[in-house]
């Protein structure tokens, strides 16, 4: 990575101009030049604090940022729980040709929008289980928030109030809680067992007549698929809840598993991640909200967001769709399962693997196999300097030296050995030369940050 | 846009927003309830018109305007991408609709 630092405003020059404006003007037209039509006191009295710079400098400044950013499309991004898979191009071209719709437009003049999220509908209905679902939420915890409300307005157009609290996992992500206290519920930890599974005899005592439902990701955080959902969803059902599927981990099961035969009645699904859209820095996202049949009345009602929520990520999700069909669909999810798999044996001598059993997306090592004061941070630091992106570091919560990884199914057999070596060259690296990794990363522009200060006291204003 | 392109970009909006305007008055089918206020790119009249008839009017000569605010203004707006020309040919249209 080449190392760049300005500023755009350190390129800038007095009177230098980079824009092109129609020729000419309305004045004449019009009755008055708007700085005689107008009064005084309405006029900006300084000037504007922008940057005067050509359009090559700001072509030449945000390329030379992009270069030192490390992106799905400059090298393997192993970022566990994220699913950092390849997008599509041409999911980008679709894109292009709806750009000049606006969202107040008659229906009449937008048929081949509609068009697109009636057809999503009814696909992620097929690939879900589910009935119907809406597209508002702009984001998974979103998506969170939106079903959790559905689960809310459910249980009170019944009558029934009582029901405060809401059952997460200990090994949820953090957002699932998080979106139930944000609802109005209150949290209810069920445990883990040893082999990272939901304890369902943990479960049976917190079912009661306060249970608004379960919220559950499948597989869970640690790329483990619940086998007792069945048990678990018959549990929470009869004691009157209702089960809430986080699509965070959707990616593995495409194609071989949908939530809806397992029980769930309200989901949502990560667009950006499991369909294909570009993701991260916040934003943009879609995490539409499906239910089953029972709840479809319900499903409009939550307003959580304008319009159809982001719909540029819905088309790209839309095209992926299209692209691959139904065959190469199917085969996601089991390719994405079989990279993580690979991986995960082939590493599992260099680094310590809590949990054995065979994994669906992403698997968990805790640090490395040989205890020798090297840590998973200096681990994923060293990693940046063979050029791969860090996989999830220190979640889930569950082990102290966490180190999640999940490869996708976008990733070539050679990236996959790639990635490999180098995991087995940091690990004797580590034992022949420790500190060499405790300094790491040596290659990239920007070495470890203090990051508290940067997020204690960020300068994010240019002086003049 | 840098600081002189931001204010001769926003010069064009308000030039054709004014222009659009007072055309728009010009045709008699729209009264100015916000009059004397400033205002830049955007602006709503009160229509006198079939507001129905006036967006289909508006949409099958490929223009989208007149959009209806709750309290039952109509709303246009000029950006600085619009030219006299196609201002024009929309107050011809307006004119020479079955209102």
């Amino acid at each position: 990575m080449k190392y760049y630092d300005k500023l755009v405003f350190e390129l800038s020059r007095p009177g230098r101009t980079g824009y092109s404006l129609p020729a000419g003007s309305l004045s004449g037209n019009y009755s008055a030049p708007w700085e005689a039509s107008e009064p005084s006191a309405v006029w900006r009295k300084s000037t504007l604090p922008l940057p005067e710079v050509s359009e090559p400098d700001v072509v030449r400044h945000y390329t030379n940022l992009s270069q030192m950013n490390f992106g799905v499309d400059t090298g393997f991004y192993p970022l566990g729980s994220c699913t950092m898979k390849y997008n599509p191009k041409i999911n980008e071209e679709v894109v292009s040709a709806f750009n000049g719709l606006h969202p107040l437009q008659p229906a009449s003049t937008v048929r081949g929008a509609r068009q697109v999220l009636d057809f999503m509908d009814k696909a992620l209905a097929e690939i879900t289980g589910m009935s119907h679902f809406t597209f508002l939420p702009c984001a998974g915890a979103h998506g969170e928030l939106t079903g959790l409300m559905l689960m809310k307005e459910y249980h009170m157009s019944r009558g029934d109030s009582a029901r405060t609290k809401v059952i997460v996992p200990d090994s949820a992500h953090g957002t699932n809680p998080a979106s139930a206290a944000v609802c109005g519920f209150d949290i209810v930890v069920v445990k883990s067992r040893e082999d990272g599974l939901v304890d369902v005899d943990d479960l049976r005592p917190l079912l009661g007549p306060d249970i608004a439902g379960i919220m559950m990701t499948n597989p869970n955080t640690l790329g483990l698929f619940e086998r007792d959902i069945k048990e678990i969803a018959s549990l929470v059902h009869g004691c009157g809840g209702l089960l809430y599927y986080d699509g965070a981990n959707m990616n593995p099961l495409l194609g071989v598993v949908r939530p809806g035969d397992m029980g769930f009645d309200i989901m949502h699904l990560n667009l950006h991640k499991t369909f294909s859209t570009p993701h991260g820095g916040g934003g943009p996202g879609s995490g539409p909200v499906g239910v089953a049949e029972h709840l479809v009345p319900l499903l409009g009602r939550p307003r959580t967001s304008g319009f159809h929520g982001n719909f540029g990520v819905i088309l790209r999700a839309c095209a992926y769709i299209l692209t691959l069909g139904r065959e190469n669909l199917l085969m996601a999810g089991k390719l994405a399962t079989l990279a993580a798999n690979y991986i995960k044996e082939s590493l599992k001598d260099s680094f310590k693997l809590p949990i054995p059993s065979v994994c669906k997306h992403e698997f968990v090592f805790d640090g490395l196999a040989a205890d020798n004061g090297v840590t998973t941070l200096d681990v994923a630091k060293r990693l940046l300097d063979y050029g791969f992106h860090a996989p999830t570091i220190y979640f889930p919560l569950l082990f102290h030296q966490a180190l999640m990884i999940e490869p996708t199914e976008t990733e070539s057999l050679e990236t996959l050995d790639a990635f490999i070596d180098v995991m087995h060259t940091i690990a004797r690296e580590a034992a022949e030369d420790p500190e060499l990794l405790h300094s790491a990363p040596h290659n990239t522009p920007v070495g470890r940050p203090d990051e508290t200060a940067a997020a204690r006291q960020p300068v994010l204003k240019y002086t003049f | 846009m840098g600081p002189e392109g931001m204010k001769k970009l926003n010069s064009l909006c308000y030039e054709g927003a004014h222009y659009l305007k007072e055309q728009l008055l010009a045709t008699g089918r729209f009264s100015d309830p916000f009059e004397g206020y400033p205002f830049l790119k955007e602006f709503a009249l009160t229509p006198m018109c079939d507001v129905a008839k006036l967006q289909q009017a508006l949409l099958d000569a490929g223009f989208f305007g007149a959009l209806q605010t709750p309290e039952g203004y109509v709303t246009f707006c000029v950006t600085e991408r619009r030219t006299r020309e196609e201002i024009d040919s929309l107050i011809k249209v307006i004119k020479e609709a079955a209102l």
